[in-house]
């Protein structure tokens, strides 16, 4: 990494975001990962060792943010990224922390949106946090903006000693432009005591009146701050009003209807509204067009100030831009549209249609030798000895697509609420509920939320088999370690998942390999056939992460199909139900085959063939 | 340049269109441009769709390519060029497309059939300016480079198409990039002078 002050990059919006906190002298980063804002805490990591600091993979997001706080307070500057559903999670502690205040460090959220929901099971717009918690809010529309802005609110954070919040979204965060570099903050910091006071009782709401005093303030610097832009261009009756990457949206929508004379607003701080500067913006023109991701945050907060202004206001709330899913040149493109500014005239739609009508889709599925496969196969089979009479609660992690897999698994809502919701439908039996019970979870989301849950279901008597699909690592966000993953650096301590489990005493706790299906069939449908809170920690595999690792096919054996036992047409099982893109259907011979050069030789598919006919081949 | 040139790269996960981007934008760099990738990664995209957005300009635009204003589709994927086509291409889009399929969970199951590739070039004749299929699988093998699929593309397109990169940035991008320079070279050389002519 270079130090030049002049050099330039190509950096993703999230390495932007890491090079910003080097540049402000940021020192701790807390954070637990989840895209779209994985990379900036990975970036920051590779760097730690060179530049002095420390960079940690929490157990979830709340955590990371007390984390982050504790150094804030001792007086090191902290950085805290997460995805937006992790602000869920540590808004408990966020909205007491606003009231209490930051250190002398400065705090950084750095919340990363998804609209659309690209990797994520909701598309909500953080920003509104921001609202309640009454804390600054900075949207960059670049990644060299995403990177100025780090060091910009780490300084308002120490000077107003509240958390400072910038939102990005997955476009931005994932996109990658040039950056030109500053230089790297050498400056060494020494912790030191905290300070007092840091509690809201008894009366926390004079701190919310100083909060809300701080705020003014902070509005009152929004008004000339450099990373809000106003262009007054010789259309004089209209102004689009924009923020984040919705910027470089309206430019390019202006430039390709002709309509360059458009005046615009762009606006990087979006909390609180730089009210004099929107209501000048305002003063010349009729019409205001909003452009924002994906509430219609700023509309709300301008049209609540527009009382008794004649104005002509498009936006979200007249459906002139839808109020979900991503924008991009096109939605303005269509904006503009409809409200009279451009005409567009469709062409190629037949030809359009006809292209539509021979496309198919290409689903996600589970890797070739990923394990989470075998336990949903295995799943599948309990659900049919069951009568059907199974409910699978799920959780977020790779094995999420469980939902897409023969609907192996039925919900799928927050970090942890499988085991919540298991253990509330486990004491139904009083109510006549019969069903079954399955709760999936990961090994990091174990850690990350499960341990409540399981803890509740244990005290309440609930009957439920929750099951821990254990392959040691991250594997969605990209192979993070945990407290449970077997090698672990920098001196930190493996915690064991089954000593967790052990602790709480289930009624039966059972470790398997996942490799095995046909014992995995008759472990699983066993356990849910008794009564109680039953355990099965489920070893399994990433094959990603080994590959990753440098782990080695083997290349003295082989996966064949053996054409006289397999049955072809009346089967079909391990092509068209097991779901491994390693199994094809060859639609001449009428029979399967396997694909040499993406099978792993993990070898379950072997226990799913009711003939036997899938063999393994040692090679001479 | 009195516009943005935009390169758009469709592929499945796993195909490399993240590190062709990357060559084409630092390419872009070192000829003196401004650029600007627009790319989705992480675990929701393994083995399904992928495009990548790349914008070549004197000034800073956004990451995502408007409809119809596509100058370059490059297809490392049948399916997947028809349907980067259909969403977005124009009157102006070039295609290269690598005809090799990917099959899909249901053409490997055999539930669906693949289209069949006149069907797919048909289309894309009438959508697009002009398309140029190519079939690199046999000479990747014979480099041992099934890998660089993505960087044999690369090389056909340098070599077919008026592009703003600087003579030797292509290669310096490659250099900079992948993990084996020297096989991607290779690469990228075989695909130019076999298509140069």
């Amino acid at each position: 990494m270079t130090d030049s002050g002049k050099a330039i990059q190509l950096m993703s919006g999230n390495e932007a975001f890491a090079r910003g906190a080097l540049e402000a002298g940021v020192k701790f980063c807390a954070s637990y990962p989840g895209t779209p804002s994985t990379e900036i805490t990975a970036t920051l990591m590779r760097w730690a060792e060179v530049h002095g600091l420390h960079v940690e993979w929490s157990t979830n997001e709340k955590v990371a943010l007390e984390a982050c706080t504790g150094a804030s307070w001792a007086g090191i500057p902290a950085l805290c990224p997460m995805k937006s559903l992790g602000l869920n999670v540590a808004a408990d502690f966020l909205l007491n922390l606003n009231l209490s205040g930051t250190g002398d460090g400065g705090l950084v959220i750095v919340v990363c949106d998804d609209p659309r929901g690209h990797s994520s099971s909701n598309e909500q717009d953080s920003r509104f946090y921001a609202k309640a918690a009454s804390l600054p809010l900075f949207e960059p529309a670049t990644s060299q903006q995403a990177k100025d802005m780090v060091g910009h609110a780490i300084k308002l954070s120490q000077r107003y000693k509240i958390p400072v919040i910038i939102r990005s979204t997955t476009r931005l965060s994932h996109s990658k432009a040039l950056v030109k570099l500053g230089p790297i903050n050498q400056g060494k910091w020494k912790a030191r005591s905290i300070p007092s006071d840091l509690y809201n009782v008894p009366d926390p709401h004079l701190r919310h009146r100083d909060l809300l005093n701080k705020l003014e303030m902070i509005r009152e610097e929004f008004e000339s701050d450099p990373f809000n832009s106003m262009v007054r261009n010789e259309i004089n009756d209209l102004l689009i009003i924009s923020t984040g990457i919705g910027q470089m949206y309206v430019q390019e929508a202006l430039s390709i209807a002709g309509l360059e004379g458009v005046a615009t607003l762009g606006l990087g701080t979006t909390y609180p509204l730089p009210k004099e500067l929107v209501m000048k913006a305002l003063s010349k023109v009729d019409h205001v067009l909003f452009v924002e991701e994906v509430d219609p945050f700023v509309e709300e907060q301008v049209r609540a100030i527009l009382e008794g202004i004649n104005l002509r206001i498009y936006g979200k709330f007249d459906g002139t831009i839808p109020a979900y899913g991503e924008i991009n040149t096109d939605t303005i493109l269509n904006a503009l549209m409809k409200m009279g500014r451009i005409w567009v005239t469709d062409e190629g739609d037949e030809i359009r249609e006809r292209a539509a009508r021979l496309l198919i889709p290409r689903p996600l599925t589970f890797c070739p030798g990923c394990s989470h496969r075998n336990v949903y196969w295995a799943i599948r089979k309990v659900r049919q000895r069951l009568g059907g009479r199974l409910s699978v609660i799920g959780d977020i992690g790779c094995y999420s697509l469980g939902v897409f897999y023969d609907h192996a698994m039925d919900t799928m809502q927050a970090m942890g609420s499988g085991i919540g919701i298991a253990g509330g439908l486990g004491q139904l039996s009083e109510f006549g509920f019969e069903d079954k019970i399955i709760a999936v979870a990961g090994d990091s989301t174990f850690f990350h939320a499960c341990i409540p849950g399981l803890i509740n279901a244990k005290h309440k008597g609930s009957d439920v088999t929750f099951m821990i699909l254990d392959n040691g690592t991250t594997a969605m966000t990209g192979f993070q370690g945990h407290p449970g993953s077997c090698s672990q650096s920098n001196l930190m301590t493996q915690v064991s998942i089954e000593g967790i489990v052990k602790a709480i005493q289930p009624d039966e706790l059972v470790r398997a390999d996942s490799q095995d299906i046909p014992r995995l069939v008759d472990l699983i449908h066993t356990n849910v056939k008794k009564r109680g809170l039953k355990v099965l920690i489920l070893e399994g595999v990433c094959a990603l992460e080994r590959r990753r690792a440098g782990h080695v096919i083997d290349s003295l054996h082989r996966i064949t199909i053996n054409s006289d036992s397999c049955i072809g047409e009346k089967c079909r099982i391990c092509a068209s139900q097991f779901g491994c893109p390693a199994i094809a259907w060859n639609n001449d011979t009428k029979k399967p085959y396997i694909i040499d050069h993406l099978c792993t030789r993990c070898r379950a598919c072997i226990g799913v063939c009711p003939q036997s006919a899938i063999i393994e081949e040692r090679l001479e | 340049m009195n516009q943005p040139f935009n390169i758009l790269i469709a592929g499945v996960g796993g195909q490399g269109s993240l590190v062709a981007g990357n060559v084409l934008a630092q390419a872009a760099a070192i000829s003196g441009h401004r650029v600007i990738i627009g790319q989705i990664f992480g675990a929701s995209r393994r083995g399904g769709s992928v495009f990548t957005h790349i914008r070549i300009w004197r000034k800073d635009v956004g990451p995502l390519i408007p409809k119809e204003q596509v100058d370059i589709i490059l297809g490392l994927e049948p399916l997947e060029t028809l349907r980067a086509a259909h969403e977005l291409a124009g009157k102006k889009t070039r295609v290269i497309m690598s005809t090799t399929e990917v099959p899909t969970l249901d053409t490997l199951a055999g539930t669906l059939e693949y289209p069949a590739t006149n069907a797919i070039l048909e289309i894309l004749e009438e959508l697009c300016e002009l398309v140029i299929a190519v079939n690199p699988t046999d000479t990747l093998k014979k480099l041992s480079a099934s890998q660089d699929l993505n960087i044999y593309m690369i090389g056909v397109l340098s070599a077919t198409q008026d592009v703003p990169f600087e003579e030797g940035s292509l290669e310096q991008g490659i250099c900079k990039v992948v993990g084996q320079p020297d096989r991607s070279l290779k690469v990228f050389n075989k695909a130019f002078d076999r298509y140069s002519q």
